[in-house]
């Protein structure tokens, strides 16, 4: 388990750093220029293209390619992530002022999703095609259809302006928190729900489940301690992979919500080619995403012991019967 | 095999740990929440709705940072931190009296000193200072500046809040270096800024010591809400009392008006003379072709499209631009209008004529098709191109839209890679109407390579804002209006006006010269 832990934080260091690289050369060769986005942004005006020069010039945006990367990975190798072209502040500061607002929004849709979606699909797995498996499929279907902008701005229609319960926007409280987490938890739950139902219901059909049937034991026990754990191995899979990306992208809620995340932030550091905070942006999140991949595959150790056997065979010969 | 034992036990840690999760969330927002300090009794508080954060707009820069000079709605200079200007004759040395008894928002005084220095920051970052010769300190409400050469938008460079903003030496970092970016927002402005929470808010308060008229509220909260429909939800539910204000253009989408009057929510809508127009390439085929440039001008019914897209929010245009403007099109021989026939004809006059009865007008054999860019974001211009596209399609001719990321719009328009392109005309504080030195019409323009260019336009332009003599310009700009009315280089579509929206509670509004600004003094609050 540690042998696999070392090595994939290892192969994590490159695929970070292969990631920036990657969106800084498409970013860099595709179309648009930082400074005539950024000088527009800042002054609702046109640039004129003295204007460009002296902000290329300032920056350092004029200097060829591998140039503008070496000096990148040099302020890296320093633990220096650089200044946003847009902000002109600290790239590493702008993250971190954010990243607290996007955790808090992710965590709690995540687990709002989880806590009622897995429950609901288990339930549905249960008695396939009977009405409550009809209901939750509708719904489910609805889940996933709704668009989140549209879904925000309904429910803080009908909760802030109708009902006057909750703040329209902002963050800060648990009262703030409720709608977009409901927001960003819908359509998760919606496809969640459907993946326990799809994944508990083969499981069901497997032999080991008959064999617990045959030997007479109640059906509760067989679904929540013998068929659950094989079933949620798919349901993990995909829970990490959905964790990863909202951290880095609940751009609409946020933007709806006004809630102060790095998802918008780094749309609109894109959109005006802010190549060190994207770069800088990029790489963190990459760190995150293997973190969390990481995370997850540990879970399916424990999950499923024949993944933990052949990956602790694969690194260290003398395998332990448990973990520590 | 795992024990029932190992089973529970283990089950036991992940309840721990969701629970000890959900504890750390909540202590989390028990730390950062609790609700903002209660506002003191009798406290007047504006709130205002922002798309973008405080700290990157530049529409409420002026609140906290003034300049030397200001620009009146149609451009004409007026007096800010400096109260008058003397200009030599050659137009290269301007001496400018400071205005006295101001100060900083910490306290130090406003004087030529500071104004040396904010002045050498602004040109050392900003392209009019390449004309700048030097600076000096008269004595200590006495500045003067030495031009290298005539520059005639200097005054409207000055005025700029992004281009020649008054920072004291102690507002930036490193303290005193004309190199610094602004750290402290310590300006002369009628608000203070007391906090700042990136991408949430920002709290300023009134400036008890502001030279002018000192604002009524005596404070302002900018929430940043990047989505103009919760904006507009947000104003609505009461959390919010003004939208729009913060942006240049209207944050307000038009559709969402009437909606908002039937609300009872207040609806302020004002010109800043920017127009949204249709670029033609002028360049290349068809559109080298005056006789079609001005039949496309012919063939758009503006009246019918701001009736039916923005329920006549918005007056249609019919000059490049606003003619109120300084030096605008005021007295221009031939303006655009709308005449089918006379589309139609000109166009047959410049050899496209249906020859095979399909509808569409042809020419040698070619189809007349065509195609106009759409940089996403440009406002309200995927209503505007729909009615367009099929407004030309009653004279016979195909136009297919293409929406490109702003970017990359950019880079097809800087290699003249297009037929029409959205934009807008050039308004305050720049020179309006892109017929500056270096602007869309002028032939070195590096931007629009493929606007309408002659000789004989650039050397007017050339003339016209080198020569000192405001007469003499105002003569040069007429024929050089003239011309361009005559060579129909762009469709003027409508005015783009900005649309204020605010509460019952909110008296006093007034709309600020430039769209680039905002006035808060005389806004009251109940």
């Amino acid at each position: 388990m540690t042998g696999m832990i070392i090595r994939r934080l290892f192969i994590a260091v490159f695929v970070m750093l292969m990631a920036s690289f990657l969106s800084f050369s498409l970013l860099f060769f595709a179309p648009g220029n930082p400074a005539e986005v950024i000088i527009r942004q800042q002054t609702g005006l046109d640039p004129t293209f003295y204007e460009i020069e002296l902000f290329m010039e300032q920056h350092g945006l004029n200097r060829p390619f591998l140039t503008q990367c070496s000096q990148w990975l040099y302020l890296i190798a320093r633990g220096d992530l650089g200044v946003s072209l847009r902000t002109g502040e600290p790239v590493l500061e702008e993250f971190a002022a954010r990243f607290g607002a996007t955790l808090e929004l992710a965590v709690t849709a995540v687990t709002i999703s989880v806590v009622i979606a897995l429950p609901l699909g288990i339930f549905a797995a249960r008695k396939p095609n009977s009405l409550f498996d009809h209901v939750t499929r509708i719904a489910a279907l609805a889940g996933i259809s709704i668009p989140d902008f549209w879904l925000g701005l309904m429910l803080m229609v009908c909760f802030a302006l109708v009902l006057g319960w909750l703040p329209c926007f902002g963050y800060g409280t648990l009262m703030h928190l409720i709608l977009p987490a409901t927001t960003l938890g819908v359509g998760m739950t919606a496809s969640l729900m459907r993946l326990m139902r799809a994944s508990m219901l083969e499981v069901l059909h497997l032999d080991y489940i008959k064999t617990a049937r045959a030997k007479g034991l109640r059906e509760t026990v067989i679904i929540w301690k013998h068929a659950l754990k094989n079933a949620l191995i798919p349901v993990v899979t995909v829970l990490g992979m959905q964790f990863g990306h909202l951290l880095a992208g609940a751009v609409v809620v946020e933007t709806v919500f006004a809630w102060p995340g790095i998802g918008k932030f780094l749309i609109d550091s894109i959109y005006a080619r802010d190549y060190t905070v994207i770069q800088g942006f990029v790489l963190i999140i990459a760190a995150i995403f293997v973190l969390v991949n990481l995370l997850v595959d540990i879970l399916y150790a424990w999950l499923d012991p024949r993944v933990r056997y052949v990956k602790e065979r694969g690194v260290n010969p003398v395998a332990t019967p448990e973990r520590s | 095999m795992q024990t029932e034992a190992q089973a529970v036990f283990r089950k036991g840690i992940v309840f721990v740990l969701v629970g000890l999760l959900l504890m750390a969330l909540i202590g989390c927002n028990a730390q950062t929440g609790g609700e903002e300090p209660a506002a003191t009794e009798g406290e007047k508080v504006l709130t205002l709705g922002g798309v973008k954060d405080y700290k990157r707009a530049v529409e409420g820069r002026n609140l906290v940072f003034e300049c030397l000079v200001g620009v009146d709605h149609k451009g004409n200079p007026v007096p800010k931190l400096a109260v008058s200007w003397d200009v030599s004759r050659d137009g290269k040395t301007y001496v400018f009296h400071l205005r006295e008894g101001v100060k900083f928002h910490d306290g130090t005084s406003f004087d030529a000193e500071a104004a040396r220095f904010a002045l050498e920051r602004a040109a050392s970052k900003r392209p009019f200072g390449r004309y700048i010769d030097g600076i000096e300190v008269l004595d200590e409400h006495t500045l003067k500046v030495h031009l290298k050469e005539y520059y005639a938008p200097f005054l409207l460079d000055l005025a700029s809040g992004w281009g020649a903003p008054v920072v004291p030496p102690q507002a930036v970092e490193p303290a005193g270096s004309i190199e610094g970016e602004v750290a402290h927002y310590i300006g002369t402005g009628p608000f203070k800024l007391v906090d700042y929470k990136k991408d949430e808010e920002a709290v300023l308060v009134r400036n008890d010591d502001y030279w002018g008229e000192k604002p009524k509220v005596d404070k302002v909260i900018w929430k940043t809400i990047p989505d103009p429909h919760a904006q507009i939800i947000a104003l609505k539910a009461g959390e919010l009392d003004m939208i729009g204000i913060t942006e240049h253009h209207s944050s307000v989408p038009y559709v969402a008006v009437p909606g908002l009057k039937e609300a009872g929510v207040n609806v302020e809508v004002q010109s800043y003379g920017r127009y949204q127009v249709l670029e033609f390439n002028c360049q290349r085929e068809p559109f080298s072709e005056q006789k079609v440039r001005m039949a496309f001008n012919y063939a758009i019914d503006r009246e019918k499209m701001v009736r039916e897209l923005f329920d006549g929010l918005a007056e249609p245009a019919y000059t490049i631009t606003a003619p109120w403007f300084k030096y605008g099109p005021s007295n221009v021989n031939r303006k655009f209008g709308y005449d089918p026939e006379k589309a139609k004809q000109l166009l047959a006059e410049a050899g496209w004529q249906d020859t095979d009865g399909d509808g569409l007008l042809d020419k040698d054999g070619r189809p007349f098709t065509c195609e106009l860019l759409i940089p996403a974001g440009e406002a309200n211009a995927d209503a505007v191109a729909i009615f367009v596209q099929s407004e030309l399609k009653k004279i016979g001719v195909d136009m297919k839209l293409l929406i490109l990321e702003s970017g990359a719009a950019s880079d097809r328009r800087k290699k003249g890679e297009y037929d029409m392109f959205v934009h807008h005309s050039f308004c305050l504080p720049s020179i309006p109407g892109g017929i500056a030195i270096g602007q869309k019409y002028h032939s070195q323009s590096k931007s629009w390579p493929a606007a309408y260019h002659s000789e004989e336009l650039d050397q007017l332009i050339e003339k016209a804002w080198t020569t000192p003599d405001e007469s003499e310009r105002q003569k040069l700009c007429d024929q050089i209006w003239n011309i361009l009315h005559e060579q129909a280089p762009c469709i003027p579509l409508y005015d783009i006006v900005k649309v204020v929206a605010y509460r019952d509670n909110v008296s006093g509004f007034q709309p600020a010269p430039t769209m680039f600004e905002m006035e808060l003094q005389n806004i009251e609050v109940q």
